[in-house]
């Protein structure tokens, strides 16, 4: 047989057992120790992609395993933030598709919307409404607004964490955050002046 | 509403609602995971998560059980008992008089499935078409970026046939949208013969196994049941695996790693 792409499903030949070892150890612990550092981040990063913490775990979950498995890939490990970040948002992106086919329901932030935050009522009612158009927000929408307004990343960066080009980028970071301000207007001109 | 007030709330909801600290036991699930998710060049299939192997050793027992119900009778052929009819869909007498009368020492990297005995006047043995098999997909293993069916194909004609080479791949939707295809998402790359490759004779009822692994499906949504094209080598035809009785596609859909390009390969045929 010609080309046998699957190269999981063979048997190591090349190393001896005592350098995999050996390999693996080191790869392990620069795994454990890069992982660990990002962990927060990948995890707030989810959170509120997913609108849900304890999908964002999950998800964080899903995310660190195919980063393992597929650790040999990433060269540089200087670039490890960018790349689990895009494990992560694929992950998330995956996830919420799947969530799509099934049962639509409204995921909102029970946990955190609940929130003292320490305003007026009119503040709280923007905010509420921001969380709101968060929800309703597309995920690949969701994710520039997160990236960009929460982590402070430039476009330039947010592109090599989504895989998409810049013009992409700041495109949906302009249709979000027109949505976004859309109904904190409209919360702040009152039940009268929504639509 | 300035631009500034509205900036600050984004960034205030956003803070607020972000988690201040990683619970405890998702730190201690990833910092298991080198250990639950053993790595290496190659690993092998029985070090896989438990319940991947276990599905696989499962899927394996089941082959086995259907391949000696059905080599039952082509043993005993080779044993010197009184020729019986193959158990395979349209066999027929004339159909076991060929199998029978085909070489019975086939070339040496050509394992025939069904060999037989009595050398007279062999029949030219002819590659194998779409028409002539069935293929099924027996099960879906879920690895880290990966799907990997077992599949099975059968020859479901009257006649002995040869498969060799690597035919073409293409995952395929319930609606007929390819969502990984071999020619343009390699390594298996186009249906070709290599000089090294051996080719299997399959008599009648005689079945050839694979693995097929897809990875990196980053496009629409996919529409289940997932099913997988094998374009034949040689204008062969296509022959499209579709998943055996009881068997989901709901993990067949490669999640989408985005850094790297979809991809869809197989193993070399075996027995």
């Amino acid at each position: 047989m010609g080309v046998i792409g699957v190269g999981t499903l063979r048997r190591p030949t090349a190393m001896t057992r005592s350098e995999e070892d050996g390999g693996m150890a080191t790869r392990r612990l620069v795994f454990e120790r890069l992982t660990d550092q990002r962990l927060l981040k990948a995890y707030r990063l989810a959170t509120l992609v997913m609108r849900d913490p304890a999908e964002g775990e999950d998800a964080v979950h899903d995310a660190a395993v195919l980063a393992w498995t597929r650790f040999d890939e990433l060269r540089d490990h200087t670039r490890f933030d960018a790349w689990f970040d895009r494990i992560v948002i694929n992950v998330c992106r995956q996830r919420l598709r799947r969530r799509a086919r099934g049962v639509v329901t409204q995921i909102v932030m029970e946990g955190t919307s609940n929130l003292a935050h320490g305003d007026g009522t009119s503040v709280r009612a923007e905010r509420d409404a921001l969380r709101h158009a968060l929800d309703r927000l597309t995920p690949e929408h969701r994710v520039v607004v997160v990236l960009r307004h929460l982590e402070g990343y430039s476009t330039g960066e947010i592109a090599a964490r989504t895989g998409e080009r810049e013009g992409t980028v700041k495109s949906r970071l302009h249709y979000a955050l027109r949505e976004l301000r859309s109904a904190y207007d409209a919360a702040e001109r009152g039940p009268e002046g929504e639509r | 509403m300035s631009d500034e007030r509205f900036d600050q709330d984004l960034r205030s909801v956003l803070h607020e609602d972000a988690p201040l600290d990683v619970p405890d036991a998702l730190r201690r699930a990833v910092a298991d995971i080198p250990s639950r998710y053993p790595v290496g060049r190659g690993r092998p299939i029985w070090r896989q998560p438990i319940p991947l192997w276990i599905g696989g050793l499962a899927a394996a027992a089941l082959v086995i059980a259907i391949g000696f119900w059905r080599l039952g009778p082509l043993l005993s052929t080779d044993v010197g008992e009184s020729p019986t009819p193959l158990p395979t869909i349209g066999s027929s007498a004339t159909a076991s008089s060929v199998a029978s009368a085909s070489p019975s020492i086939p070339p040496s990297a050509s394992p025939s499935v069904a060999p037989s005995r009595s050398p007279s006047s062999p029949p030219a043995v002819v590659a194998c078409v779409a028409a002539d098999l069935r293929a099924r997909i027996l099960g879906w293993q879920g690895a880290a970026g990966s799907r990997i069916a077992d599949v099975e194909i059968d020859n479901t004609s009257a006649r002995s046939c040869l498969v060799r080479g690597t035919p073409g791949l293409q995952l395929v939707d319930a609606n007929d949208v390819v969502l990984l295809d071999s020619a343009t998402a390699g390594p298996s790359g186009r249906a070709h013969v290599s000089p090294s490759d051996p080719s299997f004779e399959l008599a009648p009822g005689g079945h050839l196994r694979t693995e097929v692994q897809a990875s990196n499906y980053c496009g629409p949504d996919a529409t289940l049941p997932i099913h997988i094209d094998f374009d034949l080598p040689a204008g062969g035809g296509k022959v499209k695996a579709t998943p055996a009785s009881g068997v989901s596609s709901d993990e067949a859909v490669p999640p989408c790693m985005g850094s790297t390009a979809g991809a869809i390969a197989m193993n070399g045929w075996r027995k």
